[in-house]
């Protein structure tokens, strides 16, 4: 799925994946792209040949790449994700839990390779809506993602179109945290590969206490609990790994 | 019949270095602008690109002229000049009162920035793109395209509304309902449709009011939250989408109307034929 392909003139090339189908075709120096939106959700990730005809399709042109080589790659969303536990989550006093947080991809396609310059298109695997993360003056604009968060890695419950992040919650502070959302800047995570499974490195978040900046930290290497993992993707952006930043927003302490 | 004019080599040197003064002044100007825009492209606001160059074009010219004055040897004059600055100033100052007024307004304006260059503002009744701050007035263009300027003085002592300041705004939709409609239904049908518009933000939350009750409808104040750059995308597609589940709930959007009763509200009102010859 992520290797690249050779592209043979006015051929048509097909994906499905998440809520999306992408048809492709090279003409001359066009790429061509076409979107359509799927009823349900796709089982696994297709990429070949299309098996219905494509009829009144609506082409995205890019002009100007004469090379025949494409190289898809897995991405993180273009903005930050706001996670909601759709269940209460609350961590104990001086506690750590590791979450394991499904977010949809982005696939995003380079003629000849991954290198920023190369990139063509890009499109998500699933519409989230959009949401706001900070005070009315002052904050980021961000996807939101509810959730039904899970302490445990189950694959057969994993859908084929998330990278899964594992965050790494510890409250520092003397009282019981309810997590109501927390910011994941995907845009410094880097993608790593494992069979069919696509892991981002872990993140770190420190909970100090109301008043204090937390502290989140992107670890620069794969989890250790993946074996033999392969890095497939870069960061969008790159950053220290260690960015003090108030992540969290409207805890409410249960204990005083 | 023939002139003889006798220019001396001073007045002919003086000339030559006025006007090297003026090329080459407003050469250094342009250069260092350019340079200044080439360099702060893209780190700058426009608000601060046009402050800065301004500043470079003003202070150039202050130069410009005080080595003009300095090469006329005009130092006497100016001297003298300073010294009938008191008498000019006054009357200088009732000569353009309301310039002054402006120019001490627009300072107050660039320290006070309750808008910049690119801001969407409403000034009264007029509104339209922040386009350029000068020394006299602001230029506003309409969303029409119209320019409009309004003198600095004007801004100041009036009510200015920044549209775009902030990242995110509310967009405030009155929608009136029948009568016979469950308010429970409605304000579930508005939430899902803020829910299920992509464009419109999940929090902070939309707003959904009962407000009045009008002579012909419910009112309800919808509320939807956007990005501020989105405001016709989302305006146009919330109408249409209220519009449709409406019809699809069933749900009335009344248009005013009146019952006339004779007396009794169950029994029609009384017509009668009336033979006339």
């Amino acid at each position: 799925m992520w290797s690249k392909i050779s592209i043979e003139q006015e051929n048509t090339y097909y994906w499905k994946l998440g809520l999306k189908e992408i048809y492709l075709q090279k003409r001359n120096q066009e790429w061509l792209f076409s979107l359509k939106d799927l009823p349900e959700l796709a089982k696994d990730i297709i990429c070949g040949e299309p098996t219905s005809p494509l009829n009144d399709a609506e082409w995205l042109t890019f002009i100007g790449d004469s090379g025949n080589t494409l190289q898809p790659l897995p991405a993180f969303p273009d903005r930050p994700i706001v996670v909601k536990p759709k269940t209460a989550l609350k961590v104990l006093p001086n506690k750590d839990v590791l979450l394991f947080i499904e977010i949809p991809l982005y696939i995003q396609f380079y003629s000849e390779t991954g290198k920023n310059e190369n990139l063509i298109f890009e499109c998500c695997s699933q519409e989230l809506s959009s949401t706001w993360f900070g005070e009315l003056d002052d904050g980021t604009l961000a996807y939101s993602l509810p959730l039904e968060i899970s302490t445990a890695f189950e694959k057969s419950k994993h859908a084929s179109h998330t990278i899964i992040c594992p965050v790494r919650l510890t409250n520092d502070s003397i009282t019981t945290l309810d997590v109501q959302r927390f910011l994941l800047r995907g845009e410094y995570l880097t993608i790593y590969r494992h069979e069919k499974d696509l892991w981002s490195n872990e993140v770190k978040i420190k909970f100090k206490g109301e008043s204090e900046f937390s502290d989140v930290q992107y670890v620069n290497q794969a989890p250790s609990f993946v074996k033999k993992p392969v890095q497939i993707a870069t960061p969008r952006s790159s950053k220290s790994t260690n960015v003090f930043s108030k992540s969290f927003h409207f805890f409410k302490s249960l204990t005083e | 019949m023939s002139y003889n004019f006798n220019i001396s080599p001073e007045v002919i040197s003086m000339v030559k270095q006025i006007a090297l003064t003026l090329i080459l002044g407003y050469a250094i100007i342009q250069v260092l602008v350019i340079l200044f825009k080439r360099v702060f492209f893209k780190k700058v606001s426009p608000q601060s690109k046009m402050l800065i160059t301004k500043g470079i074009i003003y202070t150039g010219v202050v130069i410009i002229v005080f080595t003009i004055i300095n090469i006329l040897e005009l130092k006497n004059v100016f001297h003298t000049m300073l010294g009938a600055a008191g008498v000019l100033g006054i009357i200088l100052g009732i000569a353009s009162q309301t310039s002054i007024g402006n120019i001490v307004s627009g300072l107050f304006l660039i320290s006070e920035k309750p808008f910049e260059i690119g801001d969407l503002i409403r000034v009264g009744e007029k509104q339209g793109v922040v386009y350029a701050i000068d020394l006299l007035s602001i230029k506003l263009r309409t969303l029409d395209n119209l320019l409009i300027r309004i003198p600095n003085q004007t801004i100041i002592s009036t009510e200015v509304v920044n549209i775009t300041k902030f990242p995110i705004r509310r967009m405030d939709i009155t929608i009136g309902v029948a009568y016979k409609e469950d308010l429970k239904k409605v304000t579930e049908v508005l939430r899902s449709i803020a829910k299920k518009n992509p464009l419109c933000l999940d929090e902070p939350e939309p707003l959904v009011l009962s407000n009045t009750f009008n002579t012909s409808s419910i009112d309800f104040i919808f509320g939807v939250w956007f990005e501020k750059t989105n405001y016709l995308q989302v305006r146009n597609s919330i109408f249409q989408q209220i519009t449709e589940r409406f019809k699809e709930e069933g749900i009335e959007i009344p248009f005013p109307h009146i019952s006339l009763y004779s007396g009794e509200a169950t029994k029609p009102f009384p017509v009668t034929n009336e033979d006339r010859q």
